[in-house]
């Protein structure tokens, strides 16, 4: 069954379609979020918060063909809205802080990449994750931020610079 | 790292948690519940509808915020987690079955965007492993928890009970009195609707209760509490809870503190004044229940009145 299929019966009110939307994209959504917020337990709490979103508001999903599109969307937004309200409060699991947990031991490498990320703006994020991290093209991700295609160029030149200028030691 | 591949192949070296299925699980359970909802109209069904689905929305809300875990892990002294609990309907269970444990102490600290209320478990003059076998359930008409823990001797921390004047979502704690000389149990009531979560350490043993206030739940309807009068604190209105619950079938039965810190056993929460005369003709009918009922109209949030 296609994806077009489950979010027509999704619609519908059959939870188990949107289970199965789902269960195809749910990975991808954490590491997004992950990629935002740093910390696998605020991670979570967005993606749950995006899904129940998600389910509540499927009737506004006018073409069915871009649910991956919309859902990814609510997850990116979702994310920014965290940040800016727990700024204050943020808690890096990365950050000096060994929380016994697997995911929380990271390499320098790793601290690298989220220390630059950090440093990039919400759009520039966004396009790092879908551009390179998801490998989506730009069509696809100016679809996702609802950006024409030379904005989403911009913000990826832009982001590819800070890069290049946060890891200038190491990235090449 | 010397690639736009390597970030990615930390981007794809992300662990999933192995939660993830069940979050989402919830959270469509959760969605399916808010739609349900919706589609509610009138009457009746319209008020019992709202109540159960609040309920049920917060009962699924409870623990699937997985950030709880952090504010633990930052706990000095290096405590280990041993579970975050998960609700079933609106009960929690955890701990362990012991005996000789006593409720040492009880604490609050109060953050920004929630409150954590710790309860420290001892077992003779040292802090206990592992928690006793507890239960936490959740009540409304007030917002409330009742928490009742088996194997427990002594209850040390009723003693002098943690200050809460300052706190913006506890509101009180009181003890209840309990007939049976192997629990205990307490009642934690909240100014406002709250989404609560709760884990259990060990080493110490500690059950923490973080609650954070609940923008999103709806508004609960007033109720119609079948009760008795207002007692001392003491084994009367134990009894008295004790035959609602376990000879009158009342599975909701429990006790309440009034707003003069006196005591009454609830028979149960009506949202109609006339289903809450029916139970009363029922419960008439009782010879030997000898306490007399009446019937209180309440709202979610407010202090239960103090009937003499």
């Amino acid at each position: 069954m296609d994806n077009s299929e489950l979010v027509h019966k999704a619609r519908k009110g059959d939870a188990a379609a949107f289970e199965e939307l789902i269960k195809f994209c749910q990975e991808k959504l954490y590491r997004i979020a992950y990629s935002y917020v740093n910390n696998r337990d605020d991670a979570l709490d967005i993606v749950s918060e995006s899904v129940y979103r998600a389910y509540v508001n499927l009737r506004t999903l006018k073409n069915p063909s871009y649910f991956n599109t919309w859902i990814i969307r609510i997850v990116i937004n979702q994310s920014i809205n965290f940040i800016n309200k727990n700024r204050r409060v943020m808690l890096k699991e990365d950050i000096g802080l060994n929380t016994g947990s697997q995911d929380s031991i990271k390499t320098d490498e790793t601290i690298d990449l989220y220390a630059a990320m950090d440093k990039l703006d919400d759009n520039q994020k966004a396009v790092v994750i879908l551009k390179y991290f998801e490998d989506l093209t730009i069509t696809q991700v100016a679809e996702i931020m609802e950006r024409p295609v030379g904005t989403v160029k911009t913000y990826l030149h832009g982001a590819l610079k800070n890069l290049r200028l946060e890891l200038k030691e190491v990235f090449q | 790292m010397n690639s736009i591949d390597e970030m990615k192949t930390i981007y794809e070296d992300i662990i999933i948690p192995k939660e993830l299925d069940s979050v989402i699980k919830n959270s469509i359970r959760r969605g399916r519940i808010t739609m349900k909802t919706k589609k509610r109209t009138t009457g009746y069904f319209k008020i019992l509808g709202s109540f159960a689905a609040a309920l049920l929305i917060f009962a699924l809300a409870l623990n699937t915020s997985p950030a709880f875990a952090n504010s633990v892990k930052l706990l000095p002294g290096g405590e280990t987690i041993v579970r975050l609990l998960t609700f079933v309907g609106d009960t929690a269970v955890g701990g362990e079955i012991t005996d000789g444990q006593d409720i040492k102490d009880i604490e609050v600290e109060k953050h920004a965007n929630y409150e954590i209320l710790t309860v420290e478990l001892y077992q003779g003059m040292e802090a206990a492993a592992i928690a006793g076998h507890f239960t936490i359930t959740h009540k409304t008409h007030p917002y409330s928890i009742e928490v009742g823990l088996a194997g427990v001797r002594a209850f040390s921390a009723a003693e002098a009970f943690p200050d809460l004047s300052d706190m913006k979502l506890f509101d009180d704690v009181y003890r209840l009195i309990t007939l049976d000389d192997s629990a205990h149990r307490f009642t934690v009531t909240f100014k406002k609707p709250v989404i609560v979560e709760v884990s259990e350490q060990e080493n110490p043993a500690k059950m923490i209760i973080k609650v954070r206030e609940d923008k999103e739940t709806e508004s609960l309807a007033p109720m119609y509490s079948l009760r008795t009068a207002s007692m001392p604190f003491g084994e009367s209105v134990g009894v008295a809870e004790n035959i609602l619950e376990f000879e009158l079938g009342s599975a909701n039965a429990r006790l309440v503190q009034d707003a003069n810190d006196l005591y009454f056993a609830e028979e149960g929460l009506y949202p109609t004044l006339a289903e809450a005369e029916a139970r009363l003709a029922e419960i008439k009918q009782f010879e030997h229940f000898t306490f007399e009922m009446y019937i209180e109209k309440r709202e979610p949030g407010s202090v239960p009145g103090s009937i003499e």
